[in-house]
């Protein structure tokens, strides 16, 4: 064995030279004699005598009779020893530099592995901590789908345990590409130069580091990522056959078309080896309401699908809905699932209009009503004039758009003096301002529609015959819709946080008080559908997390209910975040750490007299973390890596057993001393 | 060893119980050999004289007392024989103390067991009306010990034993000529004495038996020397000399120690008995009436 690497120097120069004083000075304490105790005896005649033969013999005949003094010397000796931290099969640590990145996904909460596999990681980073030489700097990365530097490069061992320790487990997937670039630019930040007068000095230059991915393995491949000068080394946490039976998916569907019923659907898989007997137990409001045995065999994966009466389900309330699987195995994260049913979302449509009888019989279809409040109004709402004195009515609509009441209003064949606090869908009027230009042409022909935009979506509007229209002009810059040899006919644009939506022709026309058909349109089923989109899409409900289910780590757009600008969610360990309106008028929550059933309030629901009790779930639903099988190579760089068995990189160090025999030599010295053995 | 008693706080009853005296106005102090007393007393002497016992007859001379005439022998025989009786007369016993600061020592204290014991036997001498001297060791004759005899002598006798104190550090040879010079009477002679003279006691011996006198030698030993309990790195100093041994107690040093003990007492044993002394060594914790009434009658000192 190398003996360089038997012994790890854990003392200064000085503090060897202190050390190596201390045997020479017991013995010259000892010979000095300077702590011999007076004790008065009758007489010595009988003692000299004793000692008259011991004085002749020589030095080592004195030694023998002091035991204490050996003892003393072992002691020390054991000490220095321990100082020298003998250890083998050390695979000593190269280079100077390590980055420690340290899994904290969900999956490395499997407890196939002593506690958890995050704490056999954290055991594993500390070995290699103490192995570390003085000198040698260290970071601590722990990772999840996103990154945290808990420590940035130290010499400090203690930093970097106390660091360590902080690391907690989080319901979270794993992407370690974040972290390994992190570790990357914080090892070699790119050469970055200072000037001081006109001399310019290089503040880093490249220097290796030795990374340890400290992992289960279950993520992506990393590719592509600029790793120069990191020696990466992987040690795989946990073992390969794992009892784990998991929930892949969850979700609740009310669907009005059969009366109300709710559907339920998930997919449950098993990940282990052997075949599984389970029951999945669907609670409704933590009430038990239906269960369904399961055998699964090996990596079997099923789907299982529930039902639960319409009678059972209050619409004007939120129901909380659990799946469990009574299975004890490693990993009991993923062995509950949860989904809630929310009231409907009523989002309010003003329609604006001096008749219409085409257009408020598309928005009078049961799928509009079951999903939005739609209030009409005549034109003389509007404020005619700049300043002007303003009717009851009028006043009502100025405070309601003030307020950001309605998500959506239809200007039909009318325009107010400025545009609205909300999205708005002119038809047949131009917006005020100088943003939107219009011009009058006859029998324009359609020449293409936009059907990537979701509101011409799966619409056809050939042959489509319209008599006045306009093209529309978007100053500010707008996506065309309806596109005419004259030019486009319909455009959405950006305003602020809202979109509007102006089409070029209107739909009837009033004369004499009679009203006349301007374009064959709504005699085709792309007209309701047109309407239909534009205010799904223009009040949001598109892009809205529709079944209120998300997976951890994933952030989740949430609409206003009323129009509130701040929004409270509560987690459900009660931990409560605010959010403040983005644009689009949506929340962007991205807490979703814990796994359940998070529950949103309206702090101004006071105000308004409304509380709003819609919820949302959080579950883990991934096939990574649910698969705990350790890979036991992962890719990087295209580049595979094999999995380094922790011992073997382990220092396996004596000094403890040392010391322990130190102690065992100053507890024989004791029971010498009193026993005069 | 501070809590002693000093020599002049003793009370009577520490040096001689009244349980003690009981048992001990019993015995005699007996004398392997005869010696010529001074006055009558109640032991045999080499003269013939007065007693009721019967020692010899002789021929009557003329001016011999008439009244010791045996005359049924001068019926029978018709010849004047005159009846000769032992005459009884009375011992003299010494007794020295070592009263060296060696002795001081111990716990029991060894010089108060001395004392004790010292008494004891003095108490013995008395109540048969021998001639009691008790004597600590000292070079000159400054102290001169009272003689004592009879019962009553006994409150002087113990005054003067609770006189003693330690300090007297003069070498057993020097102490015991002293004696020998200023005591030219026959009799019993105790030394009580822990022998533990850097010169050596046999020089000391030889005066006593000079003077042909019946020796005996109690040693008194405490426990402390006996078996010392010393621990670790120690420097032993003399109470007496003040000279010093360091040593490092070990088990090995205290073997050797108990060894040197046994060899010393085994010669002191040997010499005291080629020369006819009676040898008795006496650890502190005998107690005085156990050694007196068994140790000392066994040796024959008393009966």
């Amino acid at each position: 064995m190398d003996l360089g690497s038997f012994f790890t120097n854990s003392l200064t120069t000085g503090q060897w030279v202190l050390m190596g004083l201390i045997p020479p000075a017991i013995f010259a304490l000892y010979f000095l004699k300077m702590r011999r105790q007076s004790y008065l005896v009758p007489s010595t005649y009988l003692w000299h005598r004793a000692i008259e033969d011991l004085n002749v013999n020589s030095l080592w005949q004195r030694l023998r009779s002091s035991l204490l003094l050996f003892l003393q010397i072992l002691l020390v000796l054991l000490i220095i020893l321990a100082c020298l931290r003998p250890g083998w099969q050390g695979v000593e640590l190269t280079g100077e530099r390590f980055i420690f990145l340290v899994d904290n996904s969900a999956s490395m909460g499997a407890t196939d592995l002593d506690k958890n596999r995050l704490e056999v990681a954290k055991k594993k980073v500390t070995e290699l901590i103490d192995q570390m030489k003085p000198g040698d700097r260290g970071m601590v990365i722990s990772f999840s789908d996103l990154a945290h530097i808990d420590q940035t490069f130290t010499d400090s061992r203690g930093e970097l345990k106390r660091s360590l320790e902080t690391i907690e487990l989080t319901n979270r997937p794993t992407d370690i590409q974040e972290a390994v670039k992190m570790a990357a630019g914080l090892t070699n930040p790119g050469t970055v130069r200072e000037k001081e007068g006109r001399r310019e000095f290089e503040i880093t230059e490249a220097v290796p580091a030795t990374m340890y991915i400290m992992s289960d393995g279950n993520f992506p491949e990393i590719e592509e990522l600029a790793t120069n000068y990191l020696n990466e080394i992987y040690v795989p946490i946990g073992t390969t056959n794992v009892k784990n039976v998991g929930i892949l998916a969850f979700n609740a569907i009310q669907s009005f078309e059969k009366g109300g019923d709710v559907e339920l659907f998930s997919r449950v898989q098993n990940f282990a080896d052997e075949t599984v007997n389970t029951t999945a137990a669907l609670y409704l409001n933590d009430r038990l309401v239906d269960a369904s045995e399961l055998e699964l065999t090996s990596n079997e994966r099923t789907t299982l699908n529930f039902g639960i009466d319409a009678n059972q389900i209050d619409t004007e309330r939120t129901h909380h809905l659990k799946l469990v699987l009574d299975y004890p195995d490693n990993f009991m994260l993923d062995n509950t699932a949860y989904a809630v049913l929310n009231p409907p979302n009523f989002k309010r449509v003003l329609l604006v209009t001096p008749g219409n009888e085409p257009l408020t019989a598309a928005l009078g279809t049961e799928a509009i009503e079951k999903q939005y409040l739609l209030t009409v109004q005549k034109p003389s709402v509007l404020p005619t004039a700049e300043g002007a004195p303003l009717s009851a009515a009028q006043k009502e609509y100025v405070l309601s758009d003030e307020s950001g009441e309605y998500d959506l209003i239809i200007y039909d064949q009318c325009s107010p003096l400025t545009l609205p606090q909300a999205n708005t869908l002119f038809i047949g009027s131009r917006p005020p301002g100088e943003e939107w230009q219009f011009e009058h042409v006859v029998l324009p022909v359609i020449t293409d529609v936009t059907d990537s935009h979701p509101v011409m979506n799966l619409l056809t509007l050939d042959n489509l015959r319209i008599v006045d229209a306009n093209t529309v002009t978007a100053e500010m810059g707008g996506q065309v819709l309806i596109d005419s040899v004259h030019g486009p006919l319909a455009q959405i644009g950006p305003r602020e946080r809202f979109e509007d939506l102006v089409l070029g022709f209107s739909i009837t026309y009033q004369e004499d008080g009679r009203e006349l058909a301007n374009t064959d349109w709504p005699l085709r089923y792309s007209f309701p559908l047109f309407i239909q989109n534009s205010i799904e899409y223009l009040t949001g409900l598109q892009r809205e997390e529709l079944n209120f289910v998300t997976r951890t780590g994933q952030s989740l757009l949430l609409s206003p209910i009323l129009g509130e600008s701040h929004l409270i969610v509560e987690s459900p360990s009660g931990k409560k975040t605010e959010l403040s309106r983005l644009g689009q008028g949506f929340f962007l929550f991205s807490n979703t750490d814990e796994i359940g059933i998070y529950q949103r309030h309206n702090p101004e629901s006071n105000k308004n007299g409304w509380e709003s009790d819609q919820s949302f779930a959080v579950n883990l639903f991934y096939e990574n973390e649910s698969d705990l099988a350790v890979q036991n190579a992962i890719t990087l760089n295209h580049r595979d890596l094999k999995g380094k068995e922790a011992y073997q990189t382990t220092r396996r160090e004596l000094w403890k057993w040392i010391l322990l025999a130190g102690l065992a030599v100053l507890v024989l010295e004791w029971i010498l001393f009193n026993r005069r053995l | 060893m501070s809590s002693r008693p000093t020599s002049s706080s003793l009370l009577f009853s520490e040096l001689l119980s009244p349980a003690l005296m009981g048992k001990l106005e019993r015995m005699e102090l007996v004398s392997r050999k005869v010696f010529k007393g001074r006055m009558k007393g109640e032991k045999r002497s080499k003269r013939k004289g007065q007693s009721v016992e019967f020692a010899d007859f002789r021929n009557y001379v003329p001016g011999d007392d008439l009244r010791f005439i045996d005359w049924n022998l001068y019926a029978r025989l018709d010849k004047l024989f005159l009846k000769l009786f032992m005459e009884e007369e009375d011992l003299h016993f010494y007794c020295l103390l070592d009263a060296s600061d060696s002795m001081d020592f111990g716990e029991p204290n060894k010089l108060l067991y001395a004392k004790q014991l010292a008494a004891a036997l003095g108490y013995i001498g008395l109540c048969r009306s021998d001639r009691v001297k008790i004597e600590a060791l000292s070079s000159s004759a400054g102290s001169v010990a009272p003689t004592l005899r009879g019962r009553h002598s006994l409150p002087k006798m113990l005054g003067y034993l609770r006189s003693i104190e330690a300090g007297e550090n003069v070498s057993l040879l020097s102490g015991t000529k002293s004696f020998s010079l200023r005591n030219s009477g026959k009799g019993i002679v105790v030394l009580i004495s822990d022998l533990m003279d850097k010169e050596g006691y046999q020089n000391a011996l030889r005066y006593l038996m000079a003077q042909k006198m019946d020796v005996y030698v109690i040693q008194v030993l405490s426990s402390e020397e006996i078996d010392p309990d010393v621990k670790g790195d120690l420097k032993l100093v003399d109470v007496e000399d003040g000279g010093f041994a360091e040593i490092s107690a070990s088990q090995a040093l205290l073997k050797r120690y108990q060894k040197m003990l046994s060899t010393f007492i085994a010669e002191a044993k040997s010499f005291c008995g080629k020369r006819n002394i009676v040898y008795l060594m006496a650890n502190t914790e005998t107690p005085v009436d156990e050694l007196v009434t068994h140790y000392l009658a066994r040796r024959g000192l008393v009966r």
